[in-house]
């Protein structure tokens, strides 16, 4: 044993500080003034089809392509806020530090899901998550400037790991370039649905006429964008899935009581608190522990001598 | 996690809501004159209408998307919808004339209103899926 061992969950009196949602007031800021343009201005190369596909004059701007614009944009920042994550795709990860860990796995997850490789490509998140009870080298990788101590039934400390998607970066990149063009397609078809309600007229129910047309203009242009996503993302996702990916299927072979020797990039997380490695950049599984999960820090450091280094670099 | 998913929760639908209720009042509509303005009662069913519309979609999205239990994703974003229909939808259509800047507001109200809710409601067992 090195040290002592450390307490398990919360490590700081208060919650785990939270980031502000800068993204939702932003996109809203961003969406008001952009509408605001587009009320005056209409959109540009959307003008000129709409004023084709309907065979009427030039467009003249207002409320209608606003509405439809609006729509699109919804679906445009969805898609913007999964590809500016900073995970390292577009945007680089927070500030980590590459280490290298060992010990017996407690757990897996697949987090995998048809539905979200499907519906949502562009939000596809990492495949597999696995807990890995250390060996009491390694604590200090656990605790320090963690808010929280991820620990097994037994009590033992445990460095959560997190594999990357080997298709997740290319299915985002695809879903933002299908979605711009879906938004093009989009706004100019729910402006033309909105309009053709809007001129129904509807006699005392002028208003609710011109409500529905404004819901239907965003609607319609909001599904044609997501529609775009989607087809965007699925073609990325078969690029992105070319090539081998060692590190994700070997974590998919995974079982707990598994031993295993493993490389990533340390952080803490900034949602839950506790450190991980975001993401695994090499995993080696030595062998198997006899027995049943939950495992203890002894039954750790019993395994054999790992492949790291000695000395585990002092995290900072 | 659960503070920030409730302030899309009514973020998202409450710009909507403050767009479309202005854009009632602000825009020419209709080729008409404009007319009287709406009754009260006109004015929240609208904006139950849009607010219901945008809320309930926006939390199939958030199931979908983080795959949390829909029962409690519904059950908030419902109660949102209610709250966006009486305070968003009179603000935007009867003191807000311009539907940019009653995105604005609405938006930042409805951040407002689904942080309250679920500060109320994720002390309760229904909501549990959303802790």
């Amino acid at each position: 044993m090195n040290g002592t061992a450390p307490r398990c969950g919360a490590q700081m009196p208060g919650d785990i500080p939270g980031s502000f949602d800068w993204w939702l007031f932003g996109a809203i800021a961003g969406a008001a003034a952009g509408l605001a343009w587009v009320y005056g201005n209409g959109v540009p190369l959307v003008n000129g089809i709409i004023a084709w596909l309907s065979g009427s004059g030039p467009l003249i701007p207002g409320i209608g392509i606003a509405a439809s614009a609006a729509g699109a944009a919804a679906i445009l920042i969805l898609v913007g806020y999964y590809l500016f994550k900073a995970d390292g795709c577009i945007v680089p990860k927070p500030k980590s530090e590459p280490v290298c860990i060992s010990g017996i796995v407690e757990d897996t997850a697949d987090l995998s899901s048809t539905a979200v490789d499907i519906l949502a490509p562009f939000a596809i998140g990492p495949p597999t998550i696995f807990d890995v009870v250390v060996k009491s080298m390694y604590w200090p990788l656990v605790t320090n400037s963690a808010y929280w101590v991820l620990c097994s039934a037994a009590g033992a400390a445990m460095l959560r790991c997190v594999v990357k998607s080997a298709t997740s970066c290319a299915a985002r990149i695809g879903a933002a370039v299908g979605a711009v063009a879906g938004a093009i397609a989009g706004i100019a078809l729910g402006y033309l649905a909105g309009a053709a309600i809007a001129s129904l007229g509807c006699g005392p129910f002028a208003f609710l006429c011109f409500l529905l047309a404004l819901l239907v203009a965003a609607i319609v242009a909001a599904l044609i964008t997501y529609g775009g996503a989607v087809a965007g993302g699925l073609v990325g996702e078969a690029i992105g899935s070319i090539g081998d990916d060692s590190v994700g299927d070997t974590a998919k072979s995974l079982r707990p009581g598994a031993m295993v020797t493993v490389r990533g990039d340390w952080i803490r997380d900034p949602d839950v608190g506790y450190n991980e490695l975001f993401y695994v950049t090499s995993l080696n599984r030595t062998g198997d522990f006899p027995g049943n999960p939950s495992y203890t820090t002894q039954d750790a450091d019993s395994t054999p001598q790992d492949d790291c280094p000695a000395v585990p670099p002092p995290p900072s | 996690m659960c503070r920030k998913l409730c302030m899309r929760l009514g973020g998202i639908p409450g710009a909507w809501v403050g767009f479309f209720l202005s854009a009632l009042r602000a825009a020419p509509c209709c080729a008409s004159p404009p007319g009287p303005l709406l009754p009260p009662a006109r004015v929240l069913i609208d904006g139950l209408v849009d607010a219901l519309v945008i809320g309930l979609s926006v939390c199939a999205l958030a199931v979908l998307l983080t795959r949390r239990p829909a029962g409690p994703i519904f059950y908030v974003g419902v109660w949102i919808a209610i709250l966006l229909a009486l305070i968003v939808a009179p603000i935007s259509y009867y003191l807000i004339v311009n539907p940019f800047l009653a995105l604005f507001v609405g938006g930042v109200l409805g951040a407002l209103i689904g942080w309250l809710v679920c500060r109320f409601l994720c002390r309760r067992k229904l909501t549990v899926g959303l802790r």
